[in-house]
């Protein structure tokens, strides 16, 4: 069994100069933007909050609620099945769906005051390998036990899944060579917004590498 | 001004992990770096500045700090250029309702000196930006170039990748004023804005969101001892025997500190209590003594509450000593820039309650990391409820901290500033090194 390199990726945000003021205007320009836009405001609250669950997991939920005072909406985009959702475009046109479903039975005047405003924000993945290196599943498990860096965490269970697959692939290759199918199914089961934050993630895999260790070896 | 320091000094504060990627992503920087803006020394963008470039150094970039120089006029001219660029338009309306009774004749006399004179600025300007790109060597990989003032250096650009750095709030700005500067901001190869609510629609280059630091190892933010802060407060004869409300800041109108004083007042029947107001004048606002003064009158019989007047400056250990010894630290403007004051206060595990304008809200995530808060009503709900409830203040300090730990220190902004120059080659949404 070859070696496997982790990789991890770094975050930074650019500004698309887009914004929108009510529902139909947030509709129309989520149809246009890059993948990474959506990612953005899916996700990064899930790297922003490393100590407390925020009131919605995701951007759009936020801002709906909290500026357009239209909480059903925003608890229907904060019950996304990210694990069914796992590339960009089916997440984005079931975001769409959701919000023109809503706006077709729902009378909906909200309208952002200046300043409130929702800003779309391009978020670029630097993606990079670090010097940590596992020869087998048992230094996987080490490796993820003794981290404390949550970034790899995001970055091989959320953002390379959804992004472009390539590392999540690599791992899950990687894994499959023991013939781990049982236990790359259940990773690849994980479900990123049933957690409380990035750590209680890292727990959950640490707890689902050492079952199949109890039960297989 | 090139000093060298270790990112590793940072490690017991941010872990390793990100101090090991800023060393990656260092390695994949190509060339030389020079930052440039007009000052050494006073006002946020120095003290970033002081705190960034020595790490940059010590990452082995290459990288040099300059500030370009002008005469009175010059300086007078890009204060104009800040005020007129940073939000001020009641200042503009106040001005157009002051020409209501005048006649057509004089209007447009008005209107034709008031030309004259944006014209003459326009040309301080530009002549002092010319004087400084003779004089420097502006030839790095990578410029990055602070503020209005020596935006229109890019007139010279001869090669290299040039980023303009804007650290103040641009979207509501004077247009005649603005239009005069997006030429030659138009022409960087990509500007990097504190916030989305800072930036401009027509710009027409990449703009990059960078959130401005901290600096934990700073003297205005690094651990002190009791016995520091006991020397501190004793020199300004504040004891410690009852809870201490601190906000820090200029004499401002848009800091409301009579608004704060309003609210302590509330607090103060309700339970005993001492109220800290610290800050400075700055030299280049007429308003700021009488602001002074009014709060000094409005303080006046309180023995409680303790006006103090930074001048000279209080140095930097001495403000770290007021926000180390409050219970609650406030923030209560009516406008603000970023107000990374609040990092400081939430940094020194305070709950901080602040007024909902500008960064502020990016800091303080209400009933989280402190407060957000409309009025001095308000305001002494809120620092009543956390006087009585000390394990809330502790939790929501924690939370604040662990909250600056993440997002405002300055080796996050040394990570966003690393992955910004390998971002300007690449315009992809996923680089891999």
């Amino acid at each position: 069994m070859a070696d496997f390199t982790f990789y991890k990726a770094r975050y930074h945000f650019e500004l698309t100069g887009l914004k929108a003021r009510d529902l139909l205007e947030l509709v129309g320009v989520i149809k246009d933007v890059d993948e990474s836009v959506v990612f953005n405001h899916i996700y990064h609250a899930l790297l922003d909050y490393h100590f407390l669950p925020p009131e919605y997991p995701n951007d759009f939920s936020y801002w709906i609620a909290d500026v357009l005072h239209e909480p059903a909406l925003a608890e229907r985009l904060a019950d996304l099945d990210l694990r069914e959702l796992n590339d960009p475009e089916s997440l984005r046109k079931k975001i769409i769906k959701i919000i023109e479903e809503y706006l077709a039975t729902h009378d909906v005047s909200g309208r952002a005051g200046i300043g409130q405003e929702f800003h779309f924000v391009r978020c670029i993945s630097v993606v990079f390998p670090t010097k940590t290196v596992a020869r087998d599943l048992t230094d996987v498990l080490e490796i993820i036990k003794g981290s404390d860096d949550l970034d790899s965490i995001f970055y091989y269970f959320i953002a390379s899944r959804l992004l472009d697959g390539g590392h999540y692939r690599a791992l899950s290759d990687w894994v499959l060579e023991k013939d781990s199918h049982e236990l790359m199914g259940k990773l690849d089961n994980l479900y990123p917004y049933g957690f409380a934050n990035l750590n209680a993630m890292k727990i959950e895999i640490v707890k689902i590498i050492e079952g199949y260790f109890w039960e297989h070896l | 001004m090139n000093e060298k320091r270790s990112i590793w000094d940072y490690e017991d504060i941010v872990g390793r992990s990100l101090l090991e990627d800023l060393e990656t992503l260092a390695e994949h920087i190509p060339g030389t770096v020079q930052h440039i803006n007009a000052t050494y020394s006073g006002g946020g963008v120095a003290e970033i500045l002081s705190s960034m470039i020595p790490l940059f150094v010590g990452l082995g970039i290459e990288t040099e700090w300059n500030v370009i120089r002008g005469d009175d006029d010059f300086f007078s001219v890009t204060k104009g250029f800040h005020n007129a660029l940073h939000g001020r338009a009641e200042d503009s309306i106040a001005v157009c309702a002051e020409h209501t009774d005048v006649s057509v004749m004089d209007d447009i006399e008005n209107q034709i000196n008031e030309l004259t004179t944006r014209k003459e600025m326009f040309e301080t300007f530009l002549r002092w930006n010319r004087i400084n790109a003779e004089e420097m060597e502006l030839d790095s990989d990578y410029m990055i170039i602070h503020d209005p003032q020596p935006a229109a250096l890019i007139d010279v650009k001869k090669r290299g990748k040039w980023v303009w750095r804007c650290h103040i709030d641009v979207s509501n700005p004077d247009p005649l004023v603005w239009n005069f500067l997006r030429d030659p901001v138009s022409k960087y190869d990509a500007s990097v804005f504190s916030t989305p609510l800072f930036t401009r629609p027509d710009l027409g280059i990449r703009q990059f969101l960078v959130p401005p630091s901290i600096d934990p190892l700073s003297d205005k933010n690094i651990e002190l001892s009791q016995g520091e802060i006991d020397s501190v407060l004793d020199k300004y004869g504040i004891t410690q025997d009852k809870p201490i409300i601190t906000q820090v800041s200029r004499f401002d109108r848009l800091k409301d500190l009579p608004g704060v004083i309003d609210a302590y007042k509330r607090v103060k029947k309700r339970m005993d209590c001492q109220l800290i107001l610290a800050g400075g004048v700055a030299a280049d606002d007429p308003e700021g003594m009488g602001v002074y003064r009014e709060v000094m009158e409005k303080a006046e019989g309180d023995e409680d509450i303790h006006v103090l007047l930074g001048s000279p400056p209080f140095e930097d250990i001495e403000i770290n000593a007021f926000q180390r010894a409050s219970t609650v630290i406030m923030q209560k403007s009516l406008k603000e820039g970023f107000g990374l004051v609040v990092a400081e206060g939430l940094w020194k595990g305070k709950p901080v309650i602040g007024g909902a304008t500008g960064g502020i809200p990016l800091q303080i995530i209400n009933g989280v990391t402190g407060y957000l808060v409309h009025s001095s009503a308000g305001a002494a709900y809120k620092i009543a409820n956390l006087l009585k409830n000390p394990e809330l203040a502790r939790t929501i300090g924690e939370n604040g901290r662990e909250h600056v730990r993440h997002n405002f220190l300055i080796t996050r902004h040394l990570m966003d500033y690393l992955m910004l120059l390998i971002s300007l080659d690449d315009p992809s949404g996923v680089i891999r090194l």
